[in-house]
């Protein structure tokens, strides 16, 4: 029974050194195993065994990858985008437009798509420019027009004298000058 | 595109870990470079479905996937790992450091012995231990790459170290004979 608790202890104590060798054990981990290396020349071993092996496998240098593996990556993903480029591109709209996260980057875009044509292609009121011989139609058009009424004008006036000023105004003047001569002479 | 501007973004930065990680998965340059090869693929074909930000961590679940997928296949598990349970690694190392603790100390081990002892560590302390040691990932990515809980990952990568060092040890004494 003793020895399968200092058999556990000395698991725990094992699990400890490890730890520290391998540079990822707490800070009160790292000065309990220091002190206990600086006393006790096995566990010194231990901690020294691990550290070494640590220390290789932390310098380990990662292999690259050849760059014909990635060219012959991209000729199949090309090949693939070529075959299904409609689709795939209609899949992007949808993928976008349905999107949640790219409605609000969308919404801004079309803002600012609107702003920007708004500002940049306002027109100031359309000008119409005529031509000569609408110019000339309507100069004509005017002067028909000015004719009609200085001829109304002028049978007015005629009118006006003729028979307003000959028929009602004079004839009642004489008739008054008449009377009144007649009532003076009579007197 | 954009999903072109992202593919092109994860492949300079994932292409070496991946190629990595199967490097030690396959023990062989050239499956791993299938593998990291279909895992490109993948990863284009997936660019619009996963999130960019985790696609770290979709990229080495999806290489880990494979490469077990490519050993079932050609039943290239180590049967050894699967007759032993958890515990036997933990008595067969302890013991021998207890029993009879060789000193790996001023005796130079090279890169290629310690890769080649990290290639023979069953798959279950291989994949954590990798993935801490060498690729630099937190316990936590790696409890969701592989799939298994936080705890397990702690344990595994405790005992690879311990059954790496049995390894060198092993070396050691070849060296010795």
């Amino acid at each position: 029974m003793q020895k399968k608790e200092s058999n556990n202890l000395d698991k725990k104590l094992t699990d400890k050194i490890i730890k520290v060798a391998y540079g990822d054990a707490s800070i009160v981990d790292r000065i309990y195993v220091s002190y206990l290396a600086s006393s006790d020349k096995r566990v010194n071993e231990i901690l020294q065994e691990y550290k070494q092996t640590a220390n290789v496998v932390h310098t380990i240098k990662q292999e690259n990858i050849s760059d014909q593996i990635i060219k012959s990556v991209r000729n199949r993903i090309t090949k693939e985008t070529d075959n299904g480029s409609s689709l795939s591109g209609l899949y992007y709209i949808i993928a976008l437009i349905f999107g949640k996260k790219a409605i609000p980057a969308i919404t801004l875009v079309v803002i600012s798509i609107a702003l920007v044509s708004f500002i940049l292609f306002r027109n100031p009121t359309p000008t119409h420019k005529y031509s000569k011989a609408e110019i000339e139609l309507a100069e004509k058009q005017f002067r028909e027009s000015i004719a009609i009424v200085g001829k109304a004008f002028e049978k007015a006036e005629k009118d006006f004298s003729n028979e307003i000023l000959n028929n009602q105004v004079n004839k009642n003047l004489s008739r008054g000058y008449f009377l009144v001569n007649n009532i003076l002479i009579g007197g | 595109m954009m999903g072109s501007a992202r593919f092109d973004y994860l492949v300079k930065q994932y292409k070496n870990k991946i190629f990595n990680y199967a490097i030690y998965m396959m023990k062989n340059q050239m499956d791993a470079e299938d593998i990291a090869q279909e895992v490109l693929i993948r990863t284009w074909e997936n660019i619009n479905k996963f999130n960019f930000f985790a696609a770290k961590g979709w990229m080495m679940r999806t290489t880990h996937n494979l490469c077990l997928d490519y050993l079932r296949k050609n039943k290239r598990i180590n049967h050894y790992e699967i007759e032993l349970g958890e515990d036997s690694y933990e008595g067969i190392v302890d013991q021998e450091i207890e029993v009879n603790p060789e000193k790996l100390t001023n005796k130079k081990i090279t890169d290629e012995e310690i890769k080649e002892a990290i290639e023979r560590l069953p798959e279950r302390f291989k994949s954590p231990f990798v993935l801490y040691e060498l690729q630099e990932f937190k316990y936590k990515d790696i409890s969701k790459i592989l799939d298994v809980p936080l705890n397990t990952v702690k344990v595994n990568i405790l005992r690879a170290r311990k059954q790496l060092q049995k390894e060198l040890k092993h070396y050691a004494k070849e060296r010795i004979k």
